[in-house]
C-alpha cells in the first residue's frame, strides 16, 4: 500500500513546534518605555513578559494562559506530524482539521489581542499607544502627582521576526489543508470494512 | 472516527483548561492574586521609590565627574560656591541641587555644577538637561543652560552634573544697570527639560538654584 509523507505538512509540524521554542525566548511583539529603558513589555502567544525598573512582573493568569496555548500549539504540531506520515487515511481528515488550525488560530488572536489591548489602554490612561514605531507619549497631567510637570515619554513598540515567522507557520498550515485536497485516499482498511457490513 | 474526533476534542479542551484550571485551583484562597500580584500591589502602593534624605547623599558622588573643574578654558574664573542648602525640585524623579558655577567673561560663558541625587530604586541615565536662567527677581532671561552628555546615576547615589550655559550682551548690561557692586545674583531655572531613560519631564514652574557669584 502506498504511504507517501506530505511535506507540506511535515514542514508545517515541525516549524509549529520550532515556532513554540523561538516564541518562549523571543518575543512577537516588544514595547519599550525610556532609553535606557525602564519598562518593557515582551508579548507573543507563549510568554507575556512584562518588567519594570528591570523587576520582572509575572502575573499568574497569563501565565496560565500562556502554558495553553504551548499546549495547544504543541498537540497541533504533534498532530500534523502524525498526518504528515498518514495523510492519506480515513481518518487523516480529522487530524489535519485539528492540527492546522492551531497556529492560524495563534496568529489571529494575537492580532486581536494586541489590538483590543492598546485600545483598552489608551482608552483607560487616555494615551495614545502606538502598536509599532518609535513616538512619544504625553502623560495626562491628572497622573502626575503634585503637578507643575509635564511627562514626555519616548517608547518604541515593534514586532520582532517570530511573528513574521508566526505568519509563515500559518501559512505553512493553510497550504497543507488546500493540498490534502490533492491527495488520493488509500482504500478503506479491512477491519473498519468488516465493521461496516457486520452493523 | 468517533473516538479520535473525541481524543481530539478532549486533547483540546484539556489544553485550556488544564492550566487555566489548575491556576484558579492553586488561587482559589485569593483569586485577584491571579491578576494581581504583590509585586503589582506594591507598585501600587509606590513602594518602588526609595527615597532617601538627600542631605545624608551631598558627599556620595559616584565619580562621573570628578575632572568637572578640568574639562573648561583655564582662563575661566572658579567661582566655586558649595551651596548645597538649595534643593531644587526635591522629591521629584531627579533633585538637582547647585554646586558651583565658573564664569568665562570674556566668551560669555559659563558652566553650573549640579548634584542630581536619583531617589528611585533603578540605575537613571540623564540624557540631557536644558533650561532659560531667569532672574528670580524679575524673571528676566539671562541666558540658556544645556548639558547634552549622558550621565548614569547609579540606585540612591548623587552625581554630579556640569551644564554649560551662555549668555547675551543684553543680559550682561541688565546686570550691570540693576546689580552693579552686587556680588551675586538670585536666579531660577525656567522651561526645564531633563531627559531621564528617554522620559522628558518639563518643569513648567521656575526651580529656584540660589545665588549665583557675579565676580
Amino acid at each position: 500500500m502506498e504511504n507517501k509523507i506530505n511535506i507540506i505538512a511535515l514542514i508545517a509540524g515541525i516549524s509549529t513546534l520550532l515556532l513554540i521554542a523561538i516564541s518562549v525566548f523571543v518575543p512577537w511583539w516588544r514595547f519599550t518605555v525610556g532609553n535606557p529603558a525602564i519598562a518593557q513589555v515582551n508579548f507573543s502567544p507563549v510568554n507575556f513578559n512584562l518588567a519594570l525598573f528591570g523587576s520582572p512582573i509575572t502575573i499568574p493568569l497569563i501565565f496560565a494562559m500562556n502554558l495553553a496555548c504551548i499546549l495547544t500549539l504543541a498537540s497541533g504540531g504533534i498532530v500534523l506530524l502524525i498526518y504528515s506520515i498518514r495523510p492519506n487515511k480515513p481518518y487523516s481528515q480529522r487530524l489535519l482539521g485539528f492540527g492546522y488550525k492551531k497556529p492560524l488560530i495563534a496568529v489571529m488572536l494575537f492580532v486581536i489581542e494586541l489590538i483590543a489591548l492598546t485600545i483598552l489602554a489608551g482608552t483607560v490612561s487616555g494615551i495614545a499607544f502606538p502598536l509599532m514605531g518609535s513616538g512619544t507619549l504625553q502623560i495626562p497631567q491628572q497622573m502626575i502627582p503634585g503637578g507643575g510637570v509635564s511627562v514626555i515619554v519616548n517608547v518604541i513598540a515593534a514586532f520582532e521576526w517570530p511573528f513574521y515567522f508566526a505568519i509563515l507557520v500559518a501559512g505553512f498550515c493553510v497550504a497543507t489543508r488546500l493540498y490534502h485536497r490533492k491527495i488520493p485516499l488509500t482504500a478503506t482498511e479491512p477491519s473498519i470494512t468488516k465493521a461496516t457490513i457486520t452493523n | 472516527m468517533q473516538t479520535l474526533s473525541v481524543v481530539l476534542l478532549l486533547i483540546s479542551i484539556g489544553c485550556i483548561v488544564g492550566p487555566i484550571g489548575g491556576a484558579v485551583i492553586m488561587y482559589r484562597d485569593n483569586l485577584s492574586g491571579l491578576v494581581v500580584t504583590p509585586q503589582i500591589n506594591s507598585i501600587i502602593n509606590g513602594n518602588n521609590n526609595n527615597s532617601q534624605d538627600n542631605s545624608n547623599n551631598n558627599n556620595n558622588y559616584n565619580g562621573n565627574n570628578n575632572n568637572y573643574n578640568n574639562n573648561y578654558d583655564t582662563s575661566t574664573n572658579d567661582n566655586g560656591n558649595n551651596n548645597n542648602d538649595n534643593s531644587g525640585g526635591g522629591g521629584g524623579l531627579i533633585s538637582p541641587t547647585f554646586v558651583s558655577a565658573q564664569i568665562n567673561s570674556q566668551a560669555r560663558t559659563f558652566t553650573v555644577t549640579v548634584n542630581v541625587t536619583n531617589n528611585f530604586s533603578y540605575d537613571l541615565t540623564l540624557n540631557s538637561i536644558n533650561a532659560t536662567v531667569e532672574s528670580s527677581q524679575d524673571n528676566y532671561q539671562l541666558g540658556t543652560i544645556s548639558s547634552n552628555t549622558p550621565v548614569t546615576i547609579l540606585v540612591g547615589q548623587t552625581s554630579l552634573v556640569t551644564v554649560s550655559g551662555t549668555w547675551t550682551q543684553d543680559a550682561e548690561n541688565y546686570i550691570n544697570n540693576n546689580f552693579a557692586g552686587a556680588t551675586s545674583i538670585n536666579v531660577n531655572l525656567a522651561n526645564t527639560t531633563i531627559d531621564v531613560n528617554g522620559i522628558i519631564v518639563q518643569q513648567t514652574q521656575p526651580i529656584n538654584v540660589g545665588d549665583v557669584p557675579l565676580t
